[in-house]
């Protein structure tokens, strides 16, 4: 090793980011050389003077009257409960429109023309007996399956009953005469509105649409939908399926050059509670685990807490290509001491024995 | 069937540790890990469960406050910190997307604070000895030392006093940004990736900070030895 290398070394080492053979090589230059040892002892010395006044915990007054202040300080601001609940959505619809403000933008302006051509159309009366219809068939008739092509809300935009007729405020469509084959169900009604003593009342109700999307999972909305899906905790057997396709075209590589499917997959090893989606996801990721350190992070952090000795067992099988990462060599050393399998403990010894020089 | 636990700290070896910040002296369950149980009550928080978001606090709030503690030197500044970050996190946890740890995203907020906090205060401290208690009060270190404990040596306790004071003035010459990063490093045990992660920047500028921040440092105390 020459000194130039050393020195530049020295100041890793005293702060333990330097991996075990290059520490080693450096501890045999410094008994060679003078000044490099020199060098060396002066960071030592610092190290031990600042070891004499380490970080002390707070008191524990000052943490409870941290606590306390905190505390009425949350109860002062105002509940994002709602706010919150709105965006992240019991159907995905606004972490869809989060992540894609262009189209909440555009949905909303065309709810406003929309709603301003409604409102000209609103005083208009239609037959009673259709509203009478499209209620009863609404409670009582299975949900239609329209097939759009687009992404559409799951919630239709609010609808109105005004007087006996039932008009759709986003459109300004009135119902026809013939009784509609299918009405989408109700998910609630939204405001009752009396006109003075007449008989006329006003009914705002919004409907849930289910929409169903057909295409290839290249086409970039299936795509959308998947990630959505991927990060919905709500459904297990969607979350699965929607991982193990995104896996897929991870491990194929294709549509996954550092963007959010690596992501959301690395997400999913990371949280989900299903063994077999965590490891479907580690097969996405295999590709990626030499270039992306993220994900040889996502990987490491698998091996020592995941609680599936399968899931463990298939990750350490991932790391070979990149057993020189001094970060691999330290886990792959506490594997082999600590694991509770002794299958991936014999493993992990066997890749140590066999690891090339660290880098 | 009880669920099996164990205690990192004795078992990971300390390198370890700091691959892995978050975990430090924390016991996770073998069954349950600790980053989804964060999961659950991350996802929960975000449903608008105050309870949940509590129990986040408690998780973290003990680190935040030492780190924010040792920074700014003031138990009212690191009071401050710690409101202002959990604040924070309250009101944008909805933008939370599990995409690092939470223990990253709320250092992340923490750092960010501190940053600010030590560059409007830039200034050196006269007497490091004088310590400022959560009530304003100026106290100084010194009154400390008179203690009646049986081998207590007043002489020795002094001499670190001293020197703790001339450490914290070689650590507020350090500019604010290789401050932090010789903090998260030497203090709170982090790993320079972990350090980047949180900074917003790379390993290699942390570590390329954290060379300077060691050398000045050598600099101011060379000659204790």
């Amino acid at each position: 090793m020459q000194c130039d290398k050393a020195q530049l070394q020295i100041i890793a080492y005293i702060h333990g980011e330097l991996d075990e053979d290059a520490s080693a090589e450096l501890e045999l230059h410094t008994l060679a050389c003078e000044r490099c040892a020199t060098e060396l002892e002066v960071y030592q010395a610092l190290q031990r003077a600042l070891a004499l006044t380490p970080v002390e915990e707070p008191s524990p007054n000052l943490l409870a009257q941290s606590r306390i202040r905190l505390d009425q300080a949350l109860d002062q601001v105002h509940s994002p409960s709602l706010w919150l609940r709105l965006q992240i959505g019991a159907f995905g619809l606004f972490a869809q429109l989060r992540s894609a403000p262009g189209v909440a933008a555009g949905l909303a302006v065309v709810g406003f023309l929309l709603g301003g051509f409604a409102g000209q159309v609103w005083m208009q009366h239609n037959a009673r007996t259709q509203l009478a219809q499209s209620v009863q068939l609404a409670r009582n008739t299975p949900v239609a399956r329209p097939m759009p092509q687009t992404l559409a809300p799951q919630i239709a935009p609010v609808q109105s009953i005004h007087g006996g007729a039932l008009e759709n405020a986003s459109t300004g469509s009135v119902a026809a005469d013939n009784a509609p084959t299918a009405v989408p169900q109700i998910f609630n009604v939204s405001r009752i509105v009396r006109h003075g003593d007449t008989h006329m009342v006003e009914v705002q109700y919004n409907q849930i649409v289910p929409q169903t999307l057909e295409g290839s999972v290249d086409d970039p909305a299936v795509q959308q939908l998947l990630l959505m899906a991927a990060g919905n905790g709500t459904d297990p057997v969607v979350q699965d399926d929607s991982v193990a396709l995104l896996a897929q075209q991870c491990s194929q590589g294709r549509y996954c050059a550092g963007g959010p499917v690596r992501t959301a997959l690395m997400v999913a090893l990371r949280y989900d509670r299903d063994a077999s989606v965590r490891a479907k996801a580690l097969d996405g990721l295999q590709p990626y685990v030499a270039e992306d350190t993220r994900v040889r992070d996502a990987i490491l952090e698998s091996l020592l807490h995941d609680p599936s000795a399968q899931v463990r067992s298939s990750a350490l099988q991932m790391l070979e290509p990149v057993e020189a990462d001094s970060s691999v060599h330290m886990v792959l050393e506490t594997l082999a001491q600590q694991d509770p399998n002794p299958q991936i403990r014999a493993a992990s010894a066997q890749a140590l024995l066999q690891m090339p020089p660290t880098q | 069937m009880p669920t099996a636990t164990l205690i990192l700290q004795p078992i990971l070896s300390p390198r370890l540790r700091q691959m892995l910040p978050g975990i430090q002296s924390k016991k996770v369950s073998n069954e349950l890990p600790e980053r989804i149980e964060d999961a659950e009550l991350i996802r929960a928080a975000q449903s608008g469960s105050r309870t949940a978001f509590d129990a986040l606090v408690r998780r973290y709030d003990q680190s935040v406050l030492r780190l924010a503690l040792h920074l700014t030197g003031s138990e009212q500044d690191a009071q401050d910190i710690y409101q202002e970050a959990f604040l924070k996190a309250y009101r944008h946890l909805g933008s939370f997307r599990f995409e690092c740890s939470f223990y990253t995203w709320m250092y992340r907020i923490v750092t960010n604070l501190c940053l600010d906090q030590m560059r409007r205060k830039k200034t050196r401290r006269e007497e490091s000895t004088i310590a400022v208690t959560a009530q304003g009060e100026e106290r100084d270190l010194l009154d400390s030392v008179a203690d009646r404990r049986a081998g207590f040596n007043p002489e020795q306790e002094l001499e670190r006093l001293r020197l703790g004071d001339r450490i914290q003035s070689a650590l507020d010459m350090l500019s604010p940004r290789e401050r932090m990063v010789f903090e998260l490093k030497h203090y709170q045990g982090l790993r320079l990736r972990a350090i980047g992660e949180i900074l917003n920047t790379s390993e290699e500028t942390a570590k390329n900070t954290l060379f300077r921040a060691t050398r000045k440092l050598r600099g101011q105390l060379a000659d204790l030895r």
